[in-house]
């Protein structure tokens, strides 16, 4: 996928989990972002985003994220993210405000769990 | 060969092994030695020591004597392939490559492309550098970020990838840590809501952002004050 980047996908009753490790950057962020919309159909009730494993997100990388959830919610599909609070990246997502405005969860069960029927 | 300091050589004591891809299911010994910054590791094939008349011992021993000097990785190729080198090629393959452990500097300063594949080498960089200088793990992230930004900013501002440069440049005094990256391209103002979220996100990683544009370029300067020392 990218040098210092990877993307695994699973998907459960609808909806598409996608597993992110390593660091997203501008170098990166715009190929791993067309990736994950190219895995979504019209019968794709949601996205979560794993983010339990990547180190590094920047600007560019939360940009993506927001440009996702748009194009998912104009769907009626719905965006969750995982991530830690003890991960590198929380500190990020807080930075940018973007820790509320996306809604995060702590481990997959929990953003699976808070997804709407 | 193993260089010390950039003075004193040695052979690392590697036992022979078969080469490379020529066996199914080879078996190689580990041979584990520390490195100290400033020390030299020359990696090289059998063509460059070895000759029909004479043995090998001479060869390595010819290799370990020419690499007892104080000089560069660079300089360290160049002066062993010019004397070991027979005059119009050998009779098999040459390959020689120095690792060097560089140490870390008081000031970093590096010119980079402004291509957004050198952002994962510039936060090495200053990850290293960071601990080097006694940031705490949090720091190491907050600063990281931050630097990362400014040069994703830099990167930016090139009109065509790849074809202009910016430089990064990391100092620190007693506790304060400063970055500045400058480029040459020019300053566009943030538009919309994402534009500014780079510069935004320094400003809450950092204790200080001052961003100075010109005619001839744009600087970008972090201040943080680190806690441990």
């Amino acid at each position: 996928m990218s040098a210092h980047a990877d993307l695994r996908f699973e998907t459960v009753d609808g909806v598409v989990i996608a597993h992110l490790r390593g660091e997203i950057d501008m170098s990166n962020a715009g190929e791993l972002g067309t990736a994950i919309t190219g895995r979504v159909g019209g019968d794709t009730q949601a996205v979560v985003l794993d983010l339990g494993a990547v180190e590094y997100l920047d600007s560019a990388g939360i940009r993506v994220v927001y440009d996702l959830r748009e194009r998912l919610n104009q769907r009626g599909q719905q965006l969750r993210l995982v991530v830690e609070p003890a991960s590198p990246i929380a500190a990020a997502l807080e930075y940018a405000g973007a820790a509320r405005a996306l809604g995060t969860a702590q481990t997959l069960q929990e953003a699976l769990a808070a997804l709407e029927d | 060969v193993l260089v010390r300091g950039g003075s004193e050589a040695s052979l690392l004591a590697v036992s022979a092994a078969p080469p490379l891809g020529t066996l199914a299911f080879p078996s190689f010994r580990e041979v584990e030695t520390t490195l100290a910054p400033g020390d030299t590791i020359l990696l090289y094939t059998d063509g460059l020591v070895e000759r029909r008349s004479e043995p090998l011992t001479r060869g390595l021993e010819r290799l370990r004597a020419l690499a007892a000097a104080q000089l560069s990785a660079d300089q360290l190729c160049q002066r062993v392939t010019e004397a070991l080198v027979p005059p119009g090629g050998g009779d098999d393959d040459i390959a020689v490559v120095a690792l060097r452990i560089v140490p870390v500097e008081r000031t970093l300063r590096v010119r980079l492309a402004a291509d957004p594949q050198v952002l994962s080498q510039v936060r090495r960089m200053l990850r290293r550098w960071l601990e080097a200088h006694g940031a705490l793990p949090d720091e190491v992230s907050a600063l990281t970020l931050a630097g990362g930004e400014a040069c994703a900013n830099a990167i930016e501002h090139a009109y065509a990838p790849g074809s202009a440069y910016f430089e990064l440049e990391a100092e620190h005094a007693d506790g304060l840590v400063t970055l500045t990256v400058r480029d040459n391209g020019r300053w566009r103002a943030p538009r919309g809501g994402h534009r500014g979220r780079g510069l935004k996100m320094i400003e809450a990683a950092v204790d200080e952002l001052g961003v100075t544009t010109s005619e001839t370029g744009t600087e970008v300067v972090v201040r943080h004050r680190l806690r441990s020392r």
